[in-house]
């Protein structure tokens, strides 16, 4: 769990004081080593830009000063206190976030729900198998583990997916059943921020794919709506991945991924490959027209140019895989 | 308590909800409770009857005389307010765990006393005059079109019960409920049991 620090600016707001005040409680502080006022570097406070940012416990030993000094107006506790809560429910909050976005690839959308495998919710929730199984026991005893409501196996497959009202019901029985204060906390955020963090994964794809939309557009008009090939102007102008789509995804939306070609000359080529589903690089396509344009030179300069523009690439499947860079019929249709 | 038979109506009767908030609530005495159960234990030893039958009979009769006073929307809105740990509408508007437990349900106003306890029946659980509720859809006392609580609807204890009393109990509601049964038979609520059935006995230590 990571620190809580208050700048100083906002210290002295909350306390009252001017910051030039605040300088000279420190220097109080610092004056006499080991004696009742003391502020300890890295436990109460932290140095950034030469200005202190204050811990919760720095914060309230100020505080104390201020209190033990009647010259100084009174400050509500409350406030820090409740700045240091919301704080920290912000910055775990942020964490549950973190790990719900890196534990999501194998989010789908099946029957007007969104589901996530029982392996990336165990992640998410950063527990153990057993205690997972106890939980899931403990659920099905109180009519919160049901069937296609809570859990389901999509047909063909023999892997359990958990709905978001599942996933719900799991981080609420694990919040009951947890001790650890912290364990707890973290239970209730993965109830609370699962169903928003989703959306706000579902939002991500939605705009990377109107990013891709673009992209095309944009090549198109780099392309002077050409055939990059045959350099004519043809009725049917498609803008082809030199890296597949579906297969290199994290490249999709890039301009240097993108070549306009004829629908003639795309479809070619892909046939060459051995079908539109076959993955293919920018590599296949380099020898594609070595193959068949030998003479095409600026072409073949052109595309060592993108080449090397878009680098060694990885494609799915090969460990990188990442939630953002699913296909978006895999969110969207409804199957 | 095994399933009773669904009763010659096809919609569940309405008493209950015509009570309004003004009706004092009534329940039935300690003695009328005492009574009935001596006559059920009386019938019982001198009759063929099964006691389930007339247990739910008896239930059935109490109900009508006795309709459970429904929740008012003051007391709906509490009961949400502290499952969600909130304080008031505003905060259980932004709550994500409230609009995730809600999803599915439409548009909903907390103003609304029935989009109330559409809330408060999927999560908080048998809205007290719903609670032995009989008619089409209703088995040992819960309507399965608003609940899914396949124990009660198995009759069973999830502390006690073991694999084979769920299979005894699914044999028992199949035998009525199965889309072959003749006058009984009915496809839609087969299928919950079914549903309810597999959850039961899920395997889930070999989830993958």
């Amino acid at each position: 769990m990571a620190i809580v620090f208050v700048s100083s600016n906002k210290l002295a707001d909350f306390l009252k004081i001017s910051l030039e005040q605040l300088k000279q409680i420190e220097e109080e502080f610092d004056r006499i080593p080991d004696d009742k006022w003391e502020l300890i570097k890295g436990k109460d406070y932290r140095v950034v830009n030469k200005v202190r940012e204050y811990t919760q416990t720095g914060a309230h030993a100020i505080y104390l000063y201020l209190k033990a000094h009647p010259d100084f107006i009174n400050p509500d506790p409350k406030d820090i206190k409740k700045w240091f809560v919301d704080k920290k429910k912000h910055t775990q909050r942020a964490f549950v976030d973190h790990k719900i976005l890196g534990n999501s690839t194998s989010l789908i959308r099946r029957q007007d729900d969104y589901w996530l495998s029982v392996s990336d919710v165990i992640a998410i929730l950063g527990t153990r198998r057993d205690y997972f199984n106890k939980i899931i026991k403990s659920l099905i005893a109180k009519n919160l583990m049901i069937q296609d409501i809570h859990y389901t196996r999509f047909a063909g497959s023999e892997n359990v997916y958990i709905s978001r009202l599942g996933i719900y019901n799991i981080a609420i029985g694990m919040r009951d059943l947890i001790t650890q204060a912290n364990r707890k906390e973290w239970c209730r955020d993965v109830a609370e921020r699962i169903s928003p963090q989703i959306d706000l994964i579902i939002k991500q794809i939605e705009a990377r794919h109107k990013e891709i939309e673009w992209a095309k557009k944009l090549a198109k008009k780099r392309d002077k709506n050409l055939c990059k090939v045959t350099r004519m102007i043809c009725h049917s102008l498609t803008v082809h991945h030199l890296y597949s789509e579906a297969y290199y995804p994290k490249i999709a939306a890039s301009l240097s991924n993108l070549i306009t070609l004829s629908s003639e000359i795309h479809n070619h080529f892909h046939q060459w490959m051995g079908g539109t589903n076959k993955p293919c690089t920018i590599e296949d396509f380099i020898n594609y027209i070595f193959e068949y344009y030998p003479e095409h030179q600026s072409l073949l300069l052109w595309l060592e140019q993108q080449k090397v523009s878009l680098g060694s690439q990885q494609p799915v499947g090969s460990g990188s895989d990442h939630v953002l860079y699913l296909p978006l019929k895999r969110i969207t249709e409804n199957h | 308590m095994p399933a009773t038979k669904k009763s010659a109506s096809s919609k569940p009767k309405s008493t209950a909800s015509k009570s309004t908030s003004k009706t004092p609530t009534v329940v039935p005495h300690a003695a009328v409770i005492a009574a009935v159960q001596t006559e059920i234990e009386r019938l019982v030893t001198t009759s063929d009857l099964p006691r389930a039958t007339l247990e739910a009979f008896s239930q059935f009769i109490l109900r009508q005389v006795y309709p459970p006073q429904p929740l008012s929307i003051k007391e709906l809105q509490k009961a949400i307010y502290q499952h969600f740990e909130v304080a008031n509408a505003t905060e259980l508007k932004k709550s994500g765990s409230f609009k995730l437990a809600s999803s599915g349900l439409g548009k909903l106003s907390l103003s609304d006393p029935e989009d109330c306890k559409k809330i408060y029946r999927r999560l908080i659980g048998v809205l007290p005059e719903e609670e032995g509720e009989v008619g089409y859809g209703c088995i040992n006392g819960i309507n399965i079109f608003k609940y899914d609580l396949p124990w009660r609807v198995f009759g069973l204890d999830p502390e006690k019960a073991t694999d084979e009393d769920i299979k005894t109990a699914y044999r028992n509601l199949s035998k009525i409920y199965h889309p072959d049964i003749p006058n009984t038979g009915d496809d839609k609520i087969f299928q919950k049991i079914n549903i309810y059935y597999k959850s039961l006995t899920e395997k889930f230590e070999q989830w993958q």
